[in-house]
This record gives C-alpha cells, structure tokens and sequence, in this order.
C-alpha cells in the first residue's frame, strides 16, 4: 500500500513577503485523484521554516472553511499517501536535513483533537514508509501531532525539545 | 412515579459499555508499537514508534 504515487506538478513557489507566519517559502503541489466517475483536485502545501523544519498540508480543493476535515468519500487514501510522500521524498532531496510536522484533524463528527482517525492512519502510513535507518517518528495522541525527525535530532534531548517547542509555536500560527 | 421514570433510572447498557471499551481500546496506540516516551518539559509524552520491519518493502525516503 501507498506505492500507487500520481502524477503531480509543482504549481508556484511563493516568498512570504507578506510577513505573515515565520515561515520562508511555500511549494505548493497539485494533483488529480480518479475513483469512478469522481474526479477531485488536491493541494499539498510545503512550508519551509528556520533550521530545516518543513510543514505539510494537503487538502481536497473545496470551497469551505472545514477543508482539512471534510471527507472526499473517494476511499483513495493509498493513493493520496503515496503521492504526499513523494512530495516530502522531492523535498528531503532538496534539503537533506529537513524535519516534517503534520496535524492530523478530526474527522467534522470527532469532538476532540486527541487521537483522531486521521492520526491513527497518518502514523501507520508512515511507520511502515519511512526508512527507520534515517528517520524516526514521533507522535503526540494528545493533540494528534506527528513528526518526522532525523535520527540525530531524536538522540539530543535539548534539541528535540527545541523542535517540538518551535513546532508549537508554528502550529499555534496556522491553527 | 410512572414507569416511565423508573425506565430511565436503570443502568447503563453493559452492550453499549463493551462497545465503547472495545472502541478505545483499538483507537489506542499499542504499546508493542512505542519504542520510547519522552517526557517533555510541559509534561506532555512524545511517543517515539517503533519502523514496522518488513524485508524487501520498499520506503518513500
């Protein structure tokens, strides 16, 4: 499973002239996902921030304020995993020191944000892709944080704090 | 009092506590699964997950 990578472009990168975030820049992704007779277009959203860390959003392209915890219906998740991380594959390519933090949002019929469906797939999907001789993966059930770190980062108790505090604060931005 | 009343003064349904035992328990992360906790200085618990071993499976990056 999440080996059925489609194809997908790079649309724009943007510089944050504006000034809101901290982050640097965006890569922002497309592609088409084909179940039946339903075609739909997703969106994945690279962020770059100080010292290596990456965010990752993607979403279906919808009009609505609830875009990253509406269901698709289209039961492709095999699909859209393969190809975001094919997008995070391109990305450490570029950078080879990059860490990746992802929010895992509840489902419009979960009442909180600890342990959601979303995290529970989101972990196993990449447990069982990412190389355990280079990466770790790191979870918090409480508000259904995942990370992505390097091994040599996981070994330094201050510099994963560090991490996990200035993912905090990048969380609390966009959220 | 009416019947009524009485009916919904009883117990919870042991089917429906069952139920909802057995949904917690499968949304839990197992603790096969965890290889490490790191407690971090607010208190919170970073789970550190063991990689799921499988020989010839092919990684993302």
């Amino acid at each position: 499973m999440f080996n059925a990578i489609q194809h997908y472009r790079l649309v724009q990168r943007n510089r944050n002239r504006a000034g809101l975030g901290s982050w640097h820049f965006e890569w922002i992704y497309k592609f088409f996902l084909h179940t039946g007779t339903s075609r739909r277009k997703y969106l994945v959203e690279v962020r770059q921030y100080d010292e290596h860390l990456y965010t990752v959003d993607f979403y279906a392209k919808v009009h609505n304020v609830n875009r990253y915890r509406l269901r698709t219906h289209q039961h492709a998740a095999g699909k859209l995993g393969a190809t975001v991380l094919a997008i995070i594959a391109r990305t450490i390519q570029q950078d080879p020191q990059a860490c990746f933090g992802f929010i895992a949002a509840a489902m419009l019929t979960e009442t909180t944000d600890e342990n959601t469906r979303r995290f529970q797939l989101y972990t196993r999907m990449l447990e069982l892709k990412i190389n355990p001789a280079r990466y770790k993966v790191e979870a918090f059930a409480e508000n259904s944080t995942i990370f992505v770190l390097p091994h040599g980062l996981v070994s330094q108790p201050d510099a994963l704090q560090n991490t996990i505090t200035r993912y905090d604060q990048i969380f609390r931005e966009v959220f | 009092m009416t019947k009524y009343s009485a009916k919904s003064s009883k117990k919870a349904d042991p089917r429906q506590q069952a139920r909802e035992e057995r949904k917690a328990r499968n949304r839990a992360i197992a603790p096969e699964r965890i290889a490490k906790v790191h407690i971090m200085a607010d208190g919170r618990k970073l789970l550190e997950l063991k990689p799921v071993q499988i020989p010839g499976y092919t990684y993302a990056f």
